[in-house]
């Protein structure tokens, strides 16, 4: 079995399950020893794990299966066993632009979460403005997002709003530099540009889709296929870890983790609150209450749903980034979301699984039982306020 | 067009692309606008270091923006995966404009990854004699110490001390610096 693993990652809250796996002895209880390497960019951490520089990493959901697809990269198939957890972005405005929102036209401030009509009210009355957003990967929930969050408010997304790719250190600065007029990203960034006053939070993910996808745990399939017996001890090292992550008891330890200079290497009170579930969206604001911001295990939030998949299948077609239709979709899948891996690590650990790859409700907005699972699961709300996140124009949602 | 933060390594490959028949070439260095010398300079080819941030937003011209005069394409077909390869593990990537020849890129990326590899051997060349250096400070240190508490000759300080790291499996440097920590927990530095 191979015990000497590297597994890169980004420096972003998110990275919470690997560093605590690290910190707190859980690849060590599993036979393994790890090397975390921290990267500069999404593509290197694509490039690295393709050529097995790395044996797995820290990625935006959409990416296995978009290095399957063979979309993006050398088409080098991968795929994930394993979410990182749920929500934990947001999509923040510089603050002069929300004032001069406010100024002008306060009635388009007046829902939560915000809806870009106030956006969509400025362009219209200065014919020729252009806006520009930064988002963090072609390949992420925060791009769809972000493409959903404008169309909601019917803004056409090149002619009145380019979306341009940045990487998450270098928002708060191009922000601050008046070359982007906001972005979506994840934390600490978002806590950054508010903490400072530049930046006002306009909705966080959570806000569009109740406990919505967001990092995975990606893999090569020929690594998995080269690696069972430590692809598993991966695995049941990670869902224990996920599950310390997950109690609120711990958080400000991890936070603690998270802060020092080999991974995030920020101020602790920028990571802490929001890992406690205080989030504040403007500097003259009181935080505001939530607790589900980073969700890590409860929820079944480490299941690879295969609905996730045929969700992000949708969206790349949505964007332009799909131009064939998937033949067997089914069967694409299964190849990229493991859950078979899932249930076999989580059943050795005695952990409750979900027995169907799609999450079987949708669009609740209270909390519910997962009966289709080994034991029963709670489940948060799963609800989605943008119809352009649940369905392609006016089809109806497909899982 | 080379994207380097390096201004050293960036010279050396321009020198290197410069005697392989390439020209002209434009260096990019930190911090300066990307996008705006693509669509100035319409560079036929852009390598790039991955310590670069800069790689994402140059690789979502092709899916993000698709305003850009010239679309440019990742560099490697399945067919060059060992090039790729070595690009990778040397830390260097690189992006073509689509109708570059592939022979010819094949060679520019050959000349990069060479030149990439030794920066990197020099680095860690470097690094070596920084850690060497500083194990003799530390050995002299801790010799200086020896002598003085237990009235030892200098070769006897050494043979303890290299005694002392025979038996934990460490160098000498580390030996040394071991033995200085225990002495500051014990209040005993000076």
């Amino acid at each position: 079995m191979k015990r000497e693993l590297r597994i890169g990652f980004l420096p972003l809250t998110d990275c919470a399950i690997l560093v605590a796996a690290q910190e707190r002895g859980f690849f060590e209880k599993y036979g393994l020893r790890v090397t975390l390497q921290r990267e500069v960019s999404w593509a290197n951490i694509r490039d690295r794990v393709a050529f097995g520089e790395l044996d797995a990493a820290h990625m935006l959901a959409p990416m296995p299966l978009a290095a399957t697809l063979g979309i993006d990269g050398l088409g080098i198939p991968m795929q994930t066993a394993l979410s990182l957890g749920l929500n934990g972005s947001a999509i923040t405005l510089s603050t002069k632009l929300v004032q001069d929102i406010r100024s002008r036209f306060p009635e388009h401030l007046r829902s939560s979460p915000l809806r870009a009509t106030g956006l969509k009210a400025l362009l219209t009355h200065e014919p020729g403005r252009r806006l520009v957003l930064g988002c963090v990967y072609p390949f992420s929930q925060h791009h769809y997002l972000l493409r959903a969050w404008l169309q909601d408010a019917g803004l056409q997304i090149g002619s009145e709003v380019e979306i341009q790719v940045i990487p998450p250190s270098q928002m708060v600065s191009a922000l601050a530099k008046d070359q982007i007029d906001g972005y979506c990203a994840g934390e600490p960034w978002n806590q950054v540009a508010v903490q400072s006053g530049i930046g006002t939070v306009a909705a966080t993910s959570y806000s569009l889709w109740n406990n919505g996808p967001e990092k995975v745990l990606g893999v090569t399939s020929a690594w998995a296929e080269a690696n069972p017996a430590t692809y598993m001890n991966l695995l049941c090292a990670l869902l224990e870890a996920a599950q310390w992550v997950d109690a609120r008891q711990h958080r400000k330890q991890l936070a603690a983790l998270l802060a020092r200079p080999q991974y995030l290497d920020t101020a602790l009170e920028l990571i802490c609150a929001p890992l406690l579930g205080h989030y504040r969206h403007a500097a003259d604001e009181p935080e505001r209450l939530l607790p589900d911001f980073n969700v890590f295990a409860r929820y079944a939030a480490n299941f690879p749903w295969h609905s996730h998949g045929r969700y992000f299948l949708q969206q790349m077609q949505a964007a332009g980034q799909l131009p064939h239709s998937v033949k067997d979709e089914a069967a694409l899948l299964a190849e990229v979301y493991r859950t078979d891996c899932y249930r076999e690590a989580a059943h050795s650990l005695n952990l409750p699984y979900p027995s169907s790859d799609d999450m079987p409700l949708v669009n609740c907005t209270a909390p519910w039982i997962l009966h289709e699972a080994s034991q029963p699961i709670v489940m948060g709300s799963n609800h989605i306020a943008l119809h352009q996140l649940s369905a392609l124009g006016t089809k109806p949602v497909s899982y | 067009m080379l994207v380097d933060n390096d201004p050293e390594r960036s010279a050396s490959l321009e020198a290197a692309l410069l005697n392989a028949g390439c020209y002209p070439i434009i260096r990019v260095g930190a911090n300066e606008k990307l996008l705006h010398a693509i669509s100035t300079h319409q560079p036929d080819i852009v390598l790039i270091d991955m310590q670069s941030p800069d790689r994402d937003t140059l690789e979502s011209l092709r899916s993000v923006n698709r305003e850009m005069p010239k679309p440019i394409v990742f560099f490697a077909a399945q067919s060059d995966m060992e090039t790729t390869r070595a690009a990778i593990n040397a830390g260097v990537s690189a992006y073509i404009v689509d109708d570059l020849p592939s022979k010819r890129l094949k060679s520019v990326l050959e000349v990069a990854i060479a030149r990439f590899q030794e920066h990197q051997k020099l680095k860690e060349e470097l690094e070596d004699y920084k850690i060497r250096l500083q194990d003799r400070k530390d050995v002299d240190k801790a010799k200086g110490i020896l002598m003085q508490h237990r009235k030892l000759s200098e070769e006897e300080a050494y043979q303890l001390l290299r005694k002392m790291a025979m038996d934990r499996n460490m160098r000498m440097g580390e030996a040394a610096r071991n033995f200085m920590a225990a002495l500051a927990l014990l209040g005993e530095m000076p």
